[in-house]
């Protein structure tokens, strides 16, 4: 064939390539894909050492408050104990030990006493039960008063 | 040829043959470098083979870092749920003076928050010393947040434990002490160790170059188990008002020391204990010798010959084996002879006098004579069976079993049966002598004397520790007669005198002692020990209240020196515990 010669192919008979995905568009796919998986890998590991740091934060400031907290229910204890009581009254209320002391004896034996609370208590548990009975169709259907 | 014609001759053919030549170099390299990669070898086995172990630590070492997570000891609470004895979380404050860039600008800005001066921290943080030192320790959490708050870099804070007494330093040795190691070294800190101290956790995780925890590394831990709660017998207010009045009694007769205890006879259960001299458990100091004596517990651990308090037991022994009768009278003669010795009253009295009399004169002629008409071997059976010669079982360290000679244990003379009737040649704890006394309190049943009744964990599950019954020693029968002696001691006075024990509007039972002090060859010429023993209300008795007054300067006596003691803090517990007051008559009847 002689240079500068060109056979023209008739139009209907042009062979169109067949369009494939080739090697390159599978490495493109697939580094796409990798870099995505990565930046989100990346993304997360971040989001999840940002949390552990504030896990560790949160876990010093709840250290910091138990420790207070430690702190002030000894000052509690301290304030609550029978020395100071007995300074605070004898310095500050000018209190003392009492001078006379009078026993009353009243009609009601401290058995019969119990007895009445218990009464009573039964009397608050029942009424206590009969609420916890009720559910709300019930309620729902009870004629009012 | 000469010589030199041979060596010219070999230069040249070397000359002449340069593959020859060559060829030498390259051995010669060759074995450089094989010799360079041997030692190579050589050192890379050292390190990778030989040096194994050493190097995987180190690599752990700089990379995993074990943190010991102490466990918290238990918090010991009285009956009432007061706590004695807790544990409190401080911080302290240290820096590594190496990487602190300018001292004096650190030193300042601490010194504020700290109330220090500038000039001492700028000097502890410019000694150029890798390793940390403390600055200042147990700062409070108002401080700690001050300094978080000054941002400075290189300075840490670190938790610290410390053992606090919000009731401040009461019953002293009975809670005991705990070291800086968190082990308790003596008392209920001591006995109750394995309960109270926990086990501590561990952190093993990987660490950033700063020593910080990686947030996504690997971690392995173990949570500390914290110790458990003890809840105790004693009552605060009930040890407030012993120590009170022991304080007061010691003052009162500038004594050497003391001991009262306060127990409930029906349970055994101890609701105060009380000794001095004492320490502060604020500010124990473990490094002075001088001072170990006072970390034991003398009420449990010190025997003392108890003197008249004794004749209570000895009363029993004869009363329970119907030798003798309340109101049964032998003839006293001023004197009594017995094995070879001759025994004598402190006031001569002579004519008949009734077991009632014998108690309420104390009289050391009558006990002899009801020990020696009981007989030896049914005399110290009761002596036994009263829980004397052997410790008592309290759930304290160091209990001492006292000194008990018989005729079939020790050097034993037939004299000793007359002497040990009124507390002489036999040595008693206070803890043996007042549960001897709440028996006769309690109907004849002796009881297990115990101050720890409950131990909690955190889930809230308890182990508790009931009354626990040894035996019957007596009679009810001769325990109700005992008893009725005893108020008679206190109630009726022989020479007319009041009795110093009595509590107006009660009934009390109780004996007094003033024994002498044994030392080497005989007795002191001096010093005695005062003691008074006894409960209330005798008819229905809510406690036994034992005082021991050691070396009281202005008086011998335990009358005078022990007594008022008794009734002063049986006065306060029958009004804490609302006790009306006993008519006296009904009540005798």
């Amino acid at each position: 064939m002689s240079p500068g010669f060109v056979r023209a192919l008739p139009i209907g008979h042009r062979r169109i390539p067949k369009r494939s995905l080739g090697i390159s568009a599978i490495f493109a796919m697939g580094l796409l894909l990798t870099t995505l998986f990565s930046l989100l890998y990346l993304n997360q590991a971040s989001a999840v050492a940002s949390a552990g740091y504030d896990i560790k934060g949160l876990e010093d400031q709840k250290t910091q408050l138990q420790i207070r907290n430690e702190q002030l229910r000894l000052k509690l204890g301290q304030l609550q104990s029978l020395e100071r009581i007995e300074k605070e009254s004898a310095n500050r209320l000018n209190m003392g030990p009492p001078e006379k002391l009078l026993f009353v004896s009243i009609e009601a034996s401290p058995e019969d006493g119990s007895d009445a609370h218990a009464a009573s208590r039964d009397s608050i548990r029942q009424e206590t039960q009969h609420k916890n009975a009720s559910n709300w169709w019930e309620e729902f259907w009870r004629p009012s008063d | 040829m000469s010589e030199t014609g041979r060596n010219e001759a070999s230069k040249n053919g070397r000359r002449g043959n340069p593959i020859e030549e060559q060829r030498w170099r390259l051995y010669t390299l060759m074995a450089i470098v094989l010799a360079c990669i041997l030692i190579l070898v050589a050192k890379l086995f050292y390190l990778q083979v030989v040096q194994h172990e050493h190097f995987l630590s180190m690599a752990r070492e700089e990379h995993w870092r074990e943190t010991t997570v102490p466990a918290k000891r238990g918090t010991i609470w009285d009956s009432k749920g007061h706590r004695l004895a807790t544990n409190v979380t401080y911080e302290s404050l240290y820096a590594v003076p190496s990487q602190i860039d300018d001292p004096g600008k650190t030193a300042r800005s601490l010194s504020a928050v700290l109330n220090e001066p500038a000039e001492k921290i700028a000097s502890l943080l410019s000694s150029h010393q890798n390793s940390p030192v403390l600055i200042k320790g147990l700062l409070d959490s108002q401080q700690a947040q001050e300094i978080r708050n000054l941002h400075l870099g290189n300075v840490y804070l670190e938790p610290q434990f410390k053992r606090a007494y919000p009731e401040g330093s009461i019953a002293s040795q009975l809670i005991g002490l705990v070291g800086r190691d968190n082990v308790g070294l003596s008392g209920l800190e001591s006995e109750y160790d394995e309960d109270l101290a926990g086990k501590p956790g561990s952190i093993f995780a990987e660490r950033d170059t700063g020593g910080d925890e990686i947030a996504l590394g690997s971690r392995q831990s173990r949570p500390p188990v914290d110790g458990l709660d003890v809840v105790l017998t004693i009552d605060r207010y009930v040890q407030h008002v012993v120590e009170r009045e022991l304080d007061a009694a010691i003052r009162a007769h500038n004594a050497d020391g003391g001991t009262i205890i306060v127990l409930e006879p029906t349970t055994g259960a101890v609701l105060a204990l009380a000794n001095r001299p004492t320490f502060d458990l604020n500010d124990p100091d473990l490094f002075q010798p001088s001072r170990v004596p006072l970390y034991r517990n003398p009420a449990i651990s010190d025997v003392w010959e108890p003197g008249s308090v004794f004749k209570i037991v000895t009363m029993a022994a004869g009363l329970d084996t119907n030798t003798v009768t309340p109101d049964f009278a032998f003839d006293n003669k001023g004197y009594f002879t017995y094995g070879g010795g001759t025994v004598r009253n402190v006031t001569t009295r002579i004519g008949p006098e009734t077991m009632t009399q014998v108690l309420q004169r104390s009289s050391n002629i009558g006990a002899a004579f009801v020990s020696t008409s009981v007989g030896a071997e049914k005399f110290y059976q009761y002596v036994k069976s009263f829980g004397f010669g052997q410790p008592t079982g309290i759930d304290l360290p160091g209990e001492s079993p006292g000194i008990l000679r018989t005729p079939t244990q020790g050097p034993w003379y037939p004299f000793d049966l007359a002497t040990n009737s009124f507390g002489q040649g036999i040595s008693v704890t206070p803890i043996q002598m007042i549960t001897a006394v709440a028996a006769v309190a309690n109907g004849g049943l002796l009881m297990k004397p115990y101050v720890v009744s409950q131990v909690i964990d955190k889930q809230g599950k308890v182990r508790r520790y009931d009354p626990t019954i040894i035996r019957q020693v007596i009679s009810p029968n001769t325990a109700s007669a005992l008893a009725e002696m005893l108020v008679a001691v206190v109630e009726q006075a022989e020479d007319g005198q009041p009795k110093q024990a009595k509590v107006p509007g009660y009934l009390v039972a109780g004996k007094t002692g003033t024994a002498e002090i044994p030392v080497a060859g005989g007795y002191k010429e001096t010093d005695t020990v005062a003691s008074f023993v006894g409960f209330a209300p005798a008819e229905r008795p809510r406690f036994v209240v034992l005082v021991k007054i050691n070396s009281p300067k202005d008086t011998p006596w335990g009358e005078q020196a022990a007594a008022p003691v008794f009734r002063q803090v049986a006065q306060q517990l029958l009004l804490y515990y609302r006790i009306p007051p006993s008519g006296t008559q009904s009540a005798r009847r």
